[in-house]
């Protein structure tokens, strides 16, 4: 049989060639979808953040592809449709129905993540669904940008959706639209981001009837099935490959936004057996008071993510992958929150907690593949107002990047998206276009990657003056009093860190300091007036190996570019630099001397 | 009077002039990249055009490309705002891929110890909060002085925030920096890069600094080489965006000249589309180790400014929209761990190349994979001018064949089919990212390798016809030949639509026109120009726009209709009664195509080989054994049709009609292919 005559029939049976095309198809109808949403949205954290994913699903709620701009929304999104479908019931769905869905309950990640999902036909049969999961930035609830830090209960978190049909057979359910919009802060551009989320679905769709009409239903499912199913025999096959045992790990997250002394722990034993593994966190904490909780959506997702960093990066993505993994979350934890439980910062922070945790429980494996802990804190910064300019409400979400960890073979990034996402950050000239602030400092935190014979990333700092008569901002950032632990002999990463100047005065406070928040770094509704200061400072990553051993060229080229100064040169790395014909030079015989007297 | 191109790619310098006839000269001098003014010089000499005979030579070089893509430019210090040094280094945040831990940032066009601060600020509003005094510059001065003595700088590059709002700051500084550094070439990114978005304005002023010495070097040895020959001789460099700037200009703004090379492809392309009628084209330009997307659409060239160096690091100016994508006839077939087969990136470029070459190559590769098709001959590549070893071609699919259990005839198949794919799925990116539905343009495809797989392509794509110009290999060069003066500007506005109006918006315009026909008479224009006016429209709030044709008739109230209904179309929505915002006025001004719409007639060049039809046997899709007609296309006259499955073979190309396909061949010499009836 030829290959094109294989994709041709409608039978189960595409052969090799036949499936990788059709994975390249549909991979690349979730990158058009988020091109789409790119080029349509109105938040920041959309059109610049990117803070979203793009799937294709078969009718039983199995993901089939997915273009993952954010890994955060892997895990969340393979439960939030599989609980639509069994809430509303295959038999309800119509051609043109759109159902959004944002509980944290239902498979959700937390409540600011939307999720939209329409139903492809073809031949008034169902296919399955396309959906679009997106973190919308104004959602309601007591806080200004939906991160309530000190929330005690979902309710206080913004409007909770189940799944509900907001478009029913191509019209807009209008009563739903303005109880929505009516509990939003910014209602227009609420308005704007859920049409381009739909309109993504529009391009989707148009495409899944291409591949519909050559396969039909019958062969679409099938093929994807099988895709499915290579795609599982693939990570079993990599799970073989993993070294059998039991590895434990553990790392805490500092502090709630409810009770500033708690500490919260993230534990997890994975146990890698002949060709599955299983991901059990029993020893993690107590669920928080307070919304560092995850749903198990979140706990899930951050679990695959670890995996996926871990293994073979040419696997298909899709539910197959999932398969080999298991996961023991228990329900009432910091891992697995339950009703009416808060967990806005599950998905934001305690993810990347997760992943590396796992990185440090396999380091004993595979220690070539992980990397030290990064910095690992998305610094949420949220804030709105009205805009002295256009006398509109606006709210934004704002995350910065932080050092990542380092791994055998090379330093960490700087100042990099957490690895829960992968956002842009907002350009400074769109920023102060879009919002009352001034931007002072953009720049990489000094000193912030941990050593190591590779080194962990830099941290940035971005300082931010008010322009407007007031702004209302909430903060929930994480590693200020932990850090970012390095592997084998690594050093840590610095902490990060966030403070205050009131308008005419001289010293940074924290905000605790300043105004009295139960947490310095977890809290909500703060206002901010005309001329005050804010510096957000993100944690570095932590280093691998003995700095020791990193190569003199290197720790030189590191001094010149102004990573660190010339006393840790020597006193962390052993390298005495001295000085020729004007510049720098490295001193071997004296770094020997110093090396070997150091080990 | 000749009209020149030059094209200097890889392994070949190729020239096409044409005379006021329209009767063409070819040459072909093999590429000296060390030094590429002496196979300029040289094809020139071989094309026998003697220099009073030339009226102009356009030339396409790889001079900045090649500079940027090996890292071979200047030690440039960077100027920026106090507090934002490290934007360069930070980059955007995101990563490449989700899942890798190991990939690392790109390096930026400069150092983190070459970056200096100055204490200066400019607004949102384009208003100075900070001024820029004279104690800042000396400031900066001296840190630049004060860079490392073993690493002087060789450029300077400025990026201040805002200053495509207000550009005061960014000229004062220039003018104090050119006086302190008499000999350091300058770099003002209001000037190089009018956009929003620090990030990306500051990339696209690094790249301009950095290639700047070896491209003001490069022109000024053309000058003087040309200027040493006994006729004086008008040369000009063909531009990123399909026009072409003269070689002073092209010193100055050496951004500009990025994608010099590629343009040339593009504006071929489009010459021979316009030639076959067709407004609507794609043009594939695939050679040994990449394949060049380009778009047309109503006969003129698409224009986009998202070009990137490598990932995560952009080069912000006005650039035909071409594409390149890891994809030639060198592509490497391999196998994944699960069994599944895959082509590409991977190339086995120019050296060791293919199997087939007989160089030490042992991956399998699409042109190995067209051997053991019978779609190339061995005798017959590149007109025999190198001869490919059949046999080491099927071993080397064989062995991929037996890792997937399939025979090697099939392997050969599949790969083929999956490089078709890959090419096909970012054809399909490239055009549906635009809003461009593939379906209704024709696929003009050339270079070595375009003509071998553009059916299969247009199939996929659901495109009904392809095009083959004549000489597929010198296609870029004749682009160059026949390229037009022309000049792109943009100018950012934003601002509500219902605070514009058609009067000031039609003053804008004017002025934007008068200047830029001021520039092309300094180029040298001596015809006509042609100027159209476009609106850069989006939603308020959103962050990317759609580009609109503006007319003094339709006004603002035209646009906006269009706006909606393009959006509508496209995403499935609009919002008729929401603020649009305008956010920048683009003007295009270039040379009329002397009276013929088409562009020049041109006259065939004398048959490079006999008559006569034979016979070849070669395997299907299905690795099924079949018999292919193999013609020589100087052998077919216009008018000429025939049936797949058949080959074409000419010199520098091969054109596959599989079966199912018919041949027609165009009064214009072009191939047009379509589904038989």
């Amino acid at each position: 049989m030829s290959a094109n005559a294989t994709m041709d029939a409608t039978g189960p049976g595409l052969d090799s060639v036949g499936l990788t095309v059709l994975n390249n198809f549909l991979v690349n109808t979730c990158r058009e979808m988020g091109l789409a949403m790119m080029k349509t949205a109105y938040s920041s954290i959309f059109n610049e953040g990117l803070d979203f994913s793009c799937i294709i699903l078969d009718r039983d709620g199995e993901m089939v592809s997915y273009a993952e701009f954010c890994p955060a929304q892997i895990g969340a999104i393979l439960y939030t449709v599989k609980w639509t479908i069994e809430e509303l019931g295959l038999d309800n769905f119509r051609p043109g129905d759109v159902v959004m869905h944002n509980d944290p309950y239902r498979g959700g990640c937390h409540m600011p993540e939307h999720t939209v999902i329409k139903p492809v036909f073809h031949d008034g049969e169902l296919y399955g669904f396309v959906a679009n999961i997106a973190h919308v930035t104004e959602i309601g609830g007591k806080a200004v940008g939906g991160f309530a830090a000190d929330a005690k209960e979902v309710y206080q978190e913004g409007l909770r959706l189940p799944p509900i049909k907001i478009i029913d057979q191509g019209r807009h359910v209008d009563d739903l639209w303005k109880v929505i919009l009516s509990n939003h802060r910014t209602p227009v551009t609420s308005w704007g981001d859920f049409h381009a989320m739909i309109g993504s679905l529009s391009v989707a769709e148009r495409r899944l009837h291409e591949a519909l009409a050559k396969h039909g239903v019958a062969g679409l499912l099938a093929a994807g099935k099988s895709l499915m199913a290579y795609s599982e025999q693939r990570m079993r096959a990599e799970v073989r490959e993993l070294p059998k045992g039991e590895y434990g790990f553990e790392d805490w997250i500092e502090n709630d936004g409810v009770d500033p002394t708690a500490r919260y722990r993230i534990h997890c034993l994975v146990s890698v057996r002949d060709d599955d593994i299983i991901f059990d966190y029993t020893g993690s904490s107590k669920q928080a008071k307070g919304p560092c909780n995850c749903t198990y959506g979140v706990t899930a997702s951050a679990t695959y993510n670890a995996m996926l960093n871990l293994t073979d990066q040419t696997i298909p993505r899709n539910s197959g992958c999932y398969r080999p993994i298991r996961i023991i979350a228990p329900p009432g934890s910091v891992v697995n929150v339950a009703h009416p439980g808060p967990s806005v910062g599950g998905n934001s922070e305690v993810h990347e907690r997760i992943v590396d945790v796992l990185f440090g429980a396999l380091s004993a494996a595979v220690p070539q593949r992980v990397a030290a802990a990064a910095g690992a804190s998305s610094c949420n910064f949220l804030f709105g107002g009205r805009h002295p300019q256009t006398a509109q409400y606006y709210a934004n979400y704002h995350i910065e990047g932080s050092g990542w960890g380092a791994t055998i073979g090379g330093d960490g990034n700087h100042t990099q998206c957490p690895i829960n996402g992968n956002c842009r950050n907002t350009p400074v000239e769109v920023f102060e276009t879009r919002y009352p602030w001034t931007v002072e400092q953009y720049s990489l935190a000094p000193i912030s990657g941990g050593h190591g014979r590779t080194r962990g990333g830099h941290g940035c700092i971005r300082v931010l003056r008010v322009d407007a008569p007031e702004i209302t901002v909430s903060s929930f950032m994480d590693r200020h009093s932990t850090r970012a632990w390095g592997l084998f002999g690594g050093e840590d990463g610095g902490s990060g860190a966030l403070r205050v100047m009131r308008a005419g005065e001289q010293t940074w406070r924290t905000f605790s300091e300043a105004f009295g928040t139960v947490s310095p770094n977890k809290f909500a509704d703060v206002q901010l007036h005309r001329g005050d200061r804010v510096m957000i400072v993100s944690p570095g990553g932590g280093g691998y190996g003995s700095p020791l051993e990193r190569d003199p060229a290197l720790v030189l080229e590191d001094l010149r570019e102004g990573l660190y100064d010339v006393d840790i040169a020597r006193t962390v790395y052993g390298v005495v630099l001295r000085e020729v014909g004007g510049t720098l030079a490295v001193d071997a015989q004296r770094t020997r001397q110093e090396r070997g007297a150091t080990t | 009077m000749y009209r020149v191109g030059i094209d200097s790619g890889g392994t070949f310098t190729d020239l096409v002039g044409i005379d006021a006839d329209g009767a063409l000269v070819v040459a072909k001098h093999a590429s000296t990249p060390q030094a590429p003014k002496d196979a300029f010089l040289g094809v020139i000499d071989k094309s026998r055009i003697a220099d009073e005979a030339i009226e102009r030579i356009a030339h396409g070089t790889t001079v900045a490309t090649n500079a940027i893509i090996q890292r071979q430019g200047a030690r440039v210090a960077f100027v920026t705002t106090s507090g934002f040094e490290d934007v360069p280094f930070i980059q955007r945040i995101n990563r490449r891929r989700e899942y890798d831990l190991h990939w690392r940032k790109p390096q930026p066009l400069t150092r983190r110890r070459w970056s200096v601060g100055a204490r200066e600020r400019v607004n949102a509003n384009g208003e100075i909060t900070v001024p820029l005094d004279a104690e800042a510059i000396a400031d900066v001065v001296a840190a630049l002085r004060a860079l490392p003595a073993d690493e002087p700088p060789e450029a300077i590059a400025v990026c201040l925030l805002f200053a495509f709002l207000n550009p005061r700051h960014e000229l004062m500084l220039g003018e104090q920096l050119a006086q302190a550094f008499p000999d350091l070439p300058i770099s003002l990114s209001h000037q190089v890069a009018p956009i929003w978005r620090e990030y990306e304005r500051s990339s696209t002023v690094l790249a301009d600094a950095f290639v700047k010495p070896l491209v003001a070097g490069y022109c000024e040895s053309l000058s003087r080489a040309l200027a040493a020959r006994s006729a004086q001789v008008h040369c000009s460099i063909l531009k990123s965006d399909g026009g072409t700037t003269l070689l002073a200009n092209a010193a100055r703004r050496p951004v500009d000249i990025l994608l010099s090379g590629l343009a040339g492809g593009l504006v071929g392309g489009r010459y021979w589309a316009r030639r076959a009628g067709i407004a609507d084209g794609i043009t594939l330009d695939m050679g040994g180790t990449s394949a060049d997307v380009g778009l047309v659409i109503g006969g003129q060239q698409r224009f986009t400014t998202e070009f990137e160096i490598e990932w995560g690091l952009p080069v912000a100016v006005p650039i035909v929209e071409v594409r390149t994508l890891g994809a030639g006839g060198g592509s490497i077939a391999w196998v994944d761990k699960g069994g599944m087969l895959n082509v590409g990136p991977q190339s086995a470029g120019a050296s060791p190349g293919p199997a087939a070459y007989a160089a030490g190559g042992t991956d399998a590769t699409v042109t190995d994979a067209n051997l053991v098709l019978g779609r190339l001959d061995p005798d017959y590549f590149l007109g025999g001018e190198m001869a490919l070893d059949a046999a080491l071609a099927w071993q080397a699919v064989a062995r991929v064949a037996q890792r997937v259990g399939q025979t090697p005839e099939q392997t050969a198949a599949a790969i083929v089919d999956i490089a078709d794919e890959n090419m096909t799925n970012a054809i399909r990116l490239a055009t549906i990212e635009r809003g461009i539905d593939p379906r209704g343009f024709a696929l003009v495809a050339f270079g070595g390798a375009g003509p071998l797989h553009a059916v299969a392509i247009a199939r996929k794509l659901g495109i009904e016809r392809v095009v083959v110009p004549p000489h597929p290999g010198l296609v870029s060069a004749l682009g160059a030949a026949i390229s037009e003066l022309r000049v792109e500007k943009v100018r950012t506005v934003a601002m509500l639509s219902d605070l514009a109006s058609d009067a000031a918006l039609i003053a804008q315009f004017a002025e934007m026109e008068a200047d830029a026909r001021g520039e092309l008479a300094a180029e040298g224009l001596r015809g006509h120009a042609f100027a159209t006016w476009k609106l850069s429209l989006r939603y308020f709030q959103q962050n990317y726009e759609q580009d609109v044709t503006f007319t003094r008739a339709g006004g603002l109230a035209e646009c906006l209709a269009q706006f909606h209904r393009r959006h509508a179309e496209f995403y499935g929505y609009s919002f008729p009664d929401q603020p649009v915002e305008l956010v920048h006025l683009r003007l295009s001004v270039y040379e009329a195509d002397r009276g013929d719409a088409e562009g020049p007639r041109l006259r065939a060049l004398p048959a490079d080989a006999p008559a006569g039809v034979r016979e070849r046997a070669g395997r299907d899709m299905g690795g099924r054994a079949v018999t292919f007609a193999v013609h020589r296309r100087a052998a077919l006259p216009p008018g000429h049709t025939l049936a797949g499955p058949a080959i074409i073979e000419e010199v520098d190309s091969t054109t596959f009609i599989p079966a199912g396909a018919r041949l027609q061949v165009h009064e214009s010499g072009n191939l047009i292919i379509t589904e038989a009836a």
